[in-house]
């Protein structure tokens, strides 16, 4: 029986979608593919992904003026993650992530173990990743910023009983970035100081810390509530609160399944973050990211199992609707931006 | 077969304040939290598209998961 319910967790999958993104600003359509192919003693997945960007950009000035800057651009990548299971009880997984645009190429690899503990009741993993970047100027073949993220990875899940589970995630983010910008700068964005239009410059390094909770509660045996929880801090002085609840109802004998979430997020300005600046500031930023803002994302989604044909033990549809509202109390270009998220699928199992 | 596990639970904190140090579960009495149900996110190809548009317009990052399954079957 449990090598049954293992199985059925872990049969080959193959997804193919697109999810697009409006926020009357910025178009996005980003289709993607994906597989997973499990074997014995291994897992092998890996996927591609695009994003193709058009639309406008607001080009902020810290005195309240604004333009726009109008683009086109398309960012490719691909992700591939490698697990061996030696024994029942552990596994170890290797990944890459790329991603491939004009102006910005990055790698990353990563490693991590997880393990079933205390007679399967818990289930631990760590994990270490490295991400190498380079940020340039499509008008500026010579231009080139690198940088690094280092990232550490903690995770525990608990199941507290027949119906509920809890888990804790503890991550750190170190950045190390090139000395021109700064990290998280971009070359396109320009800040207004006394009449003078200067490019963006942040710190060359970013410590980040994030701790979360999950706990999820089956409700009989076709619904399910998930609530997590978020605390964020950083060495620029942000912090933050982000929290989501979301309720899951299967249909048929899991042939429908629909969820519906809620995610809500508080985060805090950079300490060097100004809506207007004077002087000479050592630091200083456009960039809405860093100013102190409210988020409300709402979303809806289904899936739907059909039938199988050919090979495909069964096909699937996926939907998707999320309405993101963020508020800027204090960023001079605007002060909301609303989006539309959209996206839908199909998948098969074999 | 039941076997408490009262010391791993000190170590986890939340299980303590929970009240969650529970003995291990049979495989049959897993039903409840091996339901696609108890899966989340229901759509992980697009979770990772929710990934990177929040990633565009949060300063905000990681702890996002665990990377643990609710049937205790890493």
């Amino acid at each position: 029986m449990w090598l049954q319910l293992v199985a059925a967790a872990h049969a080959q999958s193959a997804e193919a979608r697109v999810d697009t993104y409006d926020d009357g600003w910025i178009h996005v359509v980003a289709p993607a593919a994906s597989v997973d192919v499990p074997l014995k003693k291994w897992d092998v997945a890996g996927g591609w992904d695009a994003d193709f960007v058009s639309g406008a950009t607001p080009l902020v000035q810290s005195d309240t003026t604004s333009s726009a800057t109008f683009f086109d651009e398309a960012r490719q990548g691909g992700h591939v993650a490698v697990t061996a299971k030696p024994k029942d009880t552990w596994s170890v997984s290797g990944t890459w992530g790329g991603s491939f645009e004009s102006d910005h190429v990055s790698n990353s690899a990563g490693v991590a173990m997880t393990a079933d503990a205390l007679g399967r009741m818990a289930t631990l993993r760590a994990g270490w990743s490295t991400s190498l970047w380079q940020a340039g100027r499509s008008d500026d073949p010579d231009y080139a910023q690198p940088g690094a993220d280092h990232a550490l990875d903690l995770g525990w899940t608990q199941i507290l009983g027949r119906t509920t589970t809890a888990a804790v995630a503890l991550s750190g983010i170190y950045s190390a970035c090139a000395d021109e910008l700064g990290c998280q700068a971009s070359p396109y964005r320009r800040v207004w100081i006394d009449g003078v239009v200067l490019p963006e410059r942040h710190p060359d390094t970013r410590a980040r810390g994030a701790a979360s909770l999950k706990v999820s509660q089956a409700i009989g045996q076709a619904s399910a509530l998930h609530v997590w929880y978020r605390a964020y801090a950083d060495s620029w002085e942000v912090t933050g609160h982000t929290g989501e609840l979301s309720f899951a109802q299967s249909f048929a004998g899991d042939r429908l399944l629909l969820r519906a979430g809620l995610r809500g997020a508080w985060q805090s300005p950079a300490s060097f973050w100004r809506a207007a600046y004077a002087g000479e500031p050592a630091f200083r930023t456009a960039d809405p990211e860093l100013s102190g803002f409210s988020s409300v994302v709402g979303t809806l989604e289904g899936t739907w199992t059909l039938f199988s044909v050919g090979p495909a033990e069964h096909v699937g549809l996926s939907a998707r609707v999320q309405r993101h509202h963020y508020d800027y109390p204090s960023f001079p270009a605007y002060d909301a931006r609303d989006a539309w998220v959209l996206g839908g699928g199909v998948d098969a199992a074999f | 077969m039941r076997v408490t596990q009262g010391g791993g639970c000190v170590v986890f904190l939340l299980v303590s304040l929970l009240g969650g140090c529970a003995t291990t579960l049979s495989t049959w009495e897993r039903a409840a939290l091996m339901t696609r149900v108890m899966q989340d996110p229901l759509q992980p190809g697009a979770a990772r598209f929710e990934t990177h548009v929040l990633d565009t317009r949060e300063a905000m990052a990681g702890a996002s998961d665990a990377g643990g399954a609710p049937c205790g079957c890493n």
